[in-house]
């Protein structure tokens, strides 16, 4: 009591005094402390942080170019322990492991140890930003409210049924129901969100080595109204990012997150927008009214194409290019459809949630208002919740979701979550860009400029040009690429105001470690005076003196893959590919997109050497072999006065 | 008096001064240091943290919240200490070696090598410094989707090549003889990783093994087959300091950290007498 008392007097002393100089010994002790990390701080921060950035730019202004461009591959959407429902399912990889993962080295997931075939050019990792302070709470020892209760049976999660159990409690219940999203009631605050920001970047910034490999800062935002899936992931050009990445339930549907978008560009930020798995958006994805219902408007759609210049084609949760129900005359669309994914979360089937029907759309709507909301260009990712960056080769797969599916049995008969079938797991793809050098800038403007592809795994290159003026029937690739730049436009560009009919040039080089080529299509999408959408493929080069029928369609390449042993030979197809096709039936009024595929040789699936691995018999209800492919950046043509984005 | 011994209140203050003398006998009594004081210097901070995270200045009631939060911090973490709550607190513990460590640490980094220190540093861990390998060759590249007899192919080629003086062996003159892919005739002073990326990692081994200055038939890629010519194979040899000061300098700080924490503990151990059971 009179110690409190004295306590008391004294406080009101000092606080009207205003100051003392007088320390018990524990404050003089923690002063030097103070002082001595803050002069070491301060040092550290003036020699190696802008010694750093000065040795980077001069790294990034060193490193190899090439003026034609190179193709550069990499992973732009994988999760680590950062995110929630990785984690539950026993992910333990950081944002460092993954990164390093990506650049070859060995890592443990799931008990195993695991590696690629050869490292990547570039890679982000894209945690869900809803959770990340979650996590980080949950497994930084010093973080305030690391001893909650939930914490600690989150922490202690091991059998299968309770992870799920939690998984559907925290993160399905909050974020796919008709309710706000919310954070869980373990979230400490955004103190927690900023503590685990800056370890991201943190390996973002170490992991950088210009011309070697290239890291982007990124997140995921994970908006799912209803269960229909918008997820975004928002990628860097540079290091100037803000302070905490931003979720669902920041910002609950997709225009607020361009427009938060929007407020980190007027702070000097450079950033865009990846969307994914359109496959299962209830038709959100491409929907003619904007959230709110009201039909879209011109202001949508600019915001939407200045932030939107690039969409995921296909990633372990299927295939969004086309379905084989609605696409039944293409016939390489019975691919990776991942029919499962319609069976949860009501998802349903509808041919207006797939890529190729959205960037058709587009085109209508660009007749309607003036301006294309779906401008997109196509790249590839993996969606990994293993920390596995660009996990994709079909040998090499030990399962992308933790505990569902780390298992060849598991991957037979189990499921992801509220996602779909294991078996239906395609494993993801990756992204190709074409750059001058492998610096972040490069990298990044190749996917702002669309000049970037995916490939469902393989390293193939593929490269089209287009142009009234081309010359058909190159048999340099230089010389191909020299005019294209000079005289025409690369994937993901624009021609405005064309009158005659445009010459297009393709080409397409095998992975150097994998199979052969079949043959290279061009598809071809516009949409007429009335709104009607309508597409043709054309079969534009391919292997093995095959002839066209009068339809223009090509006998199959055939099939060398020993199902026995799940090995297949390059006995046929092609190394290389090169061709050119003129559309002669090119309407000059109607707007149009064309985009280039390459369809690889049959090769065996995922699961056909998981069966032929572990003794068991094929599974009957999924392909044994697939025809691995590569999609272009399509290539627009535009009536005049095309408002260019 | 009688009425005053009723007093709840003297009951009370007996109570504490009771307490109070207990605390004292039981606590060794070290310092018994009761008063908690607060530096002009400590306000200045406690304002600087508030406007980090706000962006402006505290208010007056929010300063004296802050103070009154500090007090509070301060009388509960000596209370706390008092009662003997530090001893066996993992994260106390784990956070005060941190402290000392830095401590030791810092007097490191204040240590500025010489270049004598540095060079001898240099030589002990040469293999940590040697350039990348880089190599210089021309190829020419056979498809074996295009020819029924690639092995006829090459060994005809390769005669074409040797019928040819040397002066001609140019990308002009042989190229034509060869398929056409995107790769390039002649590369001049390319890394190991750029080999592999482009040619795959079968291809960059054969050149790690290959003899300079002959042409070599039948040499695989993932594409399929090369004749190539190996000009020169050059680094692998130590960098001079001058190159890699920086580098040199870091794992040069890098190790006497390490060094004195190690020396530093041995002493603690020696100190405390810490035995290995």
């Amino acid at each position: 009591m009179e110690s409190k008392i004295s306590l008391i007097a004294i406080t009101v002393l000092l606080v009207l005094g205003g100051c003392s100089e007088q320390q018990t010994d524990s404050q003089k002790d923690q002063a030097h402390v103070k002082e001595v990390s803050a002069s070491n701080s301060a040092k550290n921060k003036d020699e190696s942080v802008a010694a750093r950035a000065h040795s980077i730019k001069q790294q990034e202004d060193n490193a190899p170019s090439n003026p034609l461009k190179n193709a550069y591959f990499g992973e732009t959407h994988m999760h680590t322990k950062f995110s929630l429902d990785a984690y539950i399912g026993g992910n333990r990889m950081s944002p460092l492991d993954s990164l390093q993962f990506a650049q070859g080295q060995e890592k443990t997931i799931n008990g195993q140890l695991h590696k690629l075939h050869r490292p990547l050019d570039f890679a982000a990792t894209t945690d869900h930003a809803e959770y990340i302070g979650e996590m980080y709470t949950t497994f930084t020892e010093e973080a305030l409210g690391h001893n909650q209760e939930q914490l600690k049976k989150l922490r202690g999660l091991t059998e299968y049924k309770d992870q799920i159990h939690w998984f559907i409690k925290y993160v399905i219940s909050v974020n796919r129901g008709d309710a706000k999203p919310a954070h869980p009631p373990f979230y400490t605050g955004i103190e927690s969100t900023k503590s685990a920001w800056q370890i991201i970047l943190q390996a973002t910034k170490d992991e950088y080595k210009p011309g070697i490999f290239t890291t982007l800062a990124a997140f995921e935002w994970s908006g799912a109204p209803k269960g229909g899936n918008l997820h975004r992931n928002i990628l860097f050009r540079d290091m100037v990012v803000p302070e905490y990445p931003v979720g669902y339930a920041d910002y609950n549907r997709e225009e607020a997150l361009w427009g938060w978008m929007a407020q980190q560009e007027k702070k000097g930020s450079t950033l865009l927008a990846i969307p994914h798995n359109s496959n299962a958006s209830k038709l959100m994805m491409f929907n003619p009214n904007d959230s709110k219902g009201n039909p879209i408007t011109k202001e949508y759609a600019e915001l939407r194409s200045h932030f939107e210049r690039t969409i995921e084609m296909m990633q372990i949760k299927g295939n969004s290019e086309v379905h084989r129900k609605f696409w039944p005359a293409d016939e390489f669309a019975d691919f990776e459809n991942a029919d499962s994914v319609a069976d949860f979360s009501n998802r349903g089937l509808d041919k207006r949630n797939f890529v190729r029907w959205g960037i058709i759309e587009g085109l209508k709507h660009y007749q309607n208002i003036g301006v294309n909301p779906y401008k997109l260009g196509f790249n590839g990712g993996t969606d990994s919740h293993n920390g596995l960056m660009a996990d994709v080769a079909e040998d090499n797969y030990i399962g992308g979701h933790g505990a569902a599916d780390n298992t060849p049995e598991l991957r037979r008969t189990g499921q992801v979550p509220e996602w779909l079938d294991a078996k239906d797991e395609s494993i993801g793809s990756i992204t190709g860009v074409w750059a001058t050098k492998n610096t972040r800038g490069e990298i990044w403007d190749a996917m702002y400029n669309r000049e970037v592809y995916g490939t469902s795994g393989p390293r193939i290159q593929v490269r089209i040009f287009a142009g009234e003026h081309l010359t058909t029937n190159h048999t340099d690739i230089n010389a191909m690429v020299k005019e294209g730049y000079d005289k025409g436009v690369p994937m993901g560009g624009t021609i405005s105001g064309a009158v005659s009919a445009p010459v297009f040039n393709v080409w397409a080089a095998k992975d150097n470690i994998g199979a052969n080529l079949d043959r290279i299509q061009i598809i071809k999408g516009w949409v007429d005076q009335e709104g009607e959408q309508h597409e043709k493929i054309i079969n534009v080069v391919w292997s093995d003196n095959r002839a066209k029928d009068k339809n223009g369609n090509l006998a199959k390449v055939g099939n060398t893959v020993d199902l026995t042993t799940a090995k297949y030979t390059n006995e046929i197809g092609a190394t290389m590919l090169m061709g050119s096709f003129t559309d002669e039936e090119f309407n000059s009024e109607l707007p149009t997109l064309y985009y280039a595929r390459v369809i690889e040789i049959p090769t065996p699936r995922w699961s056909t050497y998981d069966a032929v691995r572990n003794n068991l018999p094929l599974l009957t209800d999924v392909q044994a072999t697939i025809q691995e492919r590569a999609w272009s950046s399509p290539i627009w043509f535009m009536p005049a006065q095309e408002v260019k984005h | 008096m009688k009425t005053l011994l009723k007093e709840p209140l003297l009951h009370f203050l007996l109570l504490g001064a009771a307490l109070f003398y207990f605390y004292s006998l039981v606590n060794d009594n070290q310092t018994n240091d009761n008063e908690i004081t607060l530096s002009a210097a400590k306000i200045v901070q406690l304002k600087y943290s508030f406007e980090k995270t706000r962006q402006r200045q505290p208010t007056e009631e929010e300063l004296a919240a802050l103070v009154n939060n500090y007090f509070k911090e301060q009388v509960a973490y000596q209370k706390g200490v008092e009662m003997g709550l530090l001893a066996g607190d993992g994260i106390i513990q784990k956070r005060i070696q941190q402290k000392v460590e830095f401590i030791v640490e810092d007097s490191v980094s204040r240590l500025e090598p010489d270049d004598a220190e540095l060079s001898s540093f240099l030589k002990e861990h040469q293999d940590d410094y040697r350039s990348e390998q880089v190599f210089s060759f021309v190829q020419l590249y056979f498809d074996p989707s295009k020819h029924r007899d690639i092995t006829a192919i090459l060994t005809k080629t390769m005669a074409q090549i040797t019928a040819l003086d040397e002066i001609e062996h140019t990308a002009v003159k042989l190229m034509p003889l060869s398929d056409s892919i995107f790769l390039d005739y002649q590369y001049t002073d390319v890394s190991y990783a750029f080999v592999a990326r482009y040619f795959g990692s079968k291809f960059a081994e054969a050149l790690v093994t290959m003899e300079s200055g002959k042409w070599l038939v039948d040499v695989k890629s993932g594409y399929g087959e090369h004749i190539v010519k190996l000009k020169t194979k050059q680094g692998g040899e130590l960098q001079p300091l001058a190159a890699v000061r920086a580098q040199v300098k870091q794992a040069w700080l890098n190790e006497q950290r390490k060094q004195s924490l190690a020396k530093f503990y041995q002493g603690l151990f020696v100190e405390y007498q810490v035995k290995k059971i």
